[in-house]
């Protein structure tokens, strides 16, 4: 049987929400539509790219939040939470469409050497508008092996361009939380895209 | 590092420290004075010249995937349509 996330785990998604004790966030089911409705919904067509798929997750989204509401204790805000649902739930329907690589991390010791400096330059990139297609193809094929919390984190903030202060809204996680997951995604997403570049599987 | 560095962190970090005090930097969370400590390094460093030029090459390729939104349906940028949202009102208000 499913289990939603606790709110032990919707805080590993947004622990930048804090609440005071004496002050939980209590759920309002009759909004969720209206208040979080359209955030989920560009993070699930963002993820899964078709838009039925979309619809049927963010509804799964409600139904599952509002089955396990009696075991919310309002300690993480209601989006963190709601979103904390729909990444599973996305990260569920892809798992069924194909077995994905795990993202190959290649860890910070191998990148730098012991005095903290690139053991070989980075491939640079070329973003001239002619490469920039092909960039964004292997780009593409990257964020799709991405983690999902990074994954949240790079596409609002760098496919739909949201600004800083509007992505830790929508995520409920504070600017250094933030600043972390996007620093994260884009080291693992160099890497992907410089090995799609030389020609290997991004 | 959790937070974006102060000028004393860029002063005396190492290439793996300004990796991340790029991303930092290109999400506009830098002091100016970090940001000319980090141009001046970039300046002699060939590694973080090159990693800062990637990030934004991805950037740029991110801003392009986006901008063809279209493509992969409605509601990627603006929303939810409304006739979606009025059938998951409708699952929502059905007896359980």
């Amino acid at each position: 049987m499913r289990t939603e996330p606790s709110e032990f785990e919707a805080d590993d998604l947004g622990s930048g929400v804090t609440h005071s004790a004496g002050d939980p966030v209590r759920l309002d089911p009759e909004r969720w539509l209206e208040n979080h409705g359209d955030i989920l919904w560009k993070m699930a067509i963002g993820r899964l790219r078709n838009a039925e798929e979309a619809e049927e997750v963010v509804q799964e989204t409600f139904l599952s939040a509002l089955a396990a509401a009696a075991s919310f204790e309002g300690r993480s805000s209601e989006r963190t939470w709601l979103v904390s649902i729909l990444l599973r739930r996305v990260a569920d329907r892809q798992r069924k469409r194909y077995t994905r690589a795990a993202m190959q991390t290649v860890a910070m010791e191998q990148e730098f050497d012991d005095t903290g400096h690139f053991v070989r330059p980075a491939r640079e990139l070329d973003s001239s508008p002619a490469d920039r297609t092909e960039l964004a193809k292997l780009l593409d094929a990257c964020m799709e092996k991405l983690p999902e919390l990074l994954w949240a984190a790079f596409h609002l903030r760098e496919v739909l361009g949201m600004p800083v202060p509007a992505v830790c809204q929508e995520l409920g996680i504070e600017a250094n939380n933030l600043g972390v997951r996007l620093h994260r995604a884009r080291q693992q997403l160099r890497l992907c895209v410089e090995r799609g570049a030389d020609g290997g599987e991004p | 590092m959790n937070k974006p560095p102060t000028v004393m962190q860029v002063l005396k970090g190492r290439c793996c420290d300004h990796a991340e005090s790029m991303s930092y930097e290109i999400d506009g969370r830098l002091s100016w004075p970090a940001r000319l400590l980090l141009r001046i390094h970039r300046y002699s460093c060939i590694g973080c010249r090159a990693y800062y030029r990637s990030l934004l090459a991805i950037r740029a390729a991110a801003r392009a995937i986006g901008g063809r939104g279209a493509e992969v349906g409605a509601g990627v940028k603006t929303g939810m349509p409304e006739d979606a949202k009025a059938r998951i009102a409708a699952k929502l208000r059905e007896p359980r």
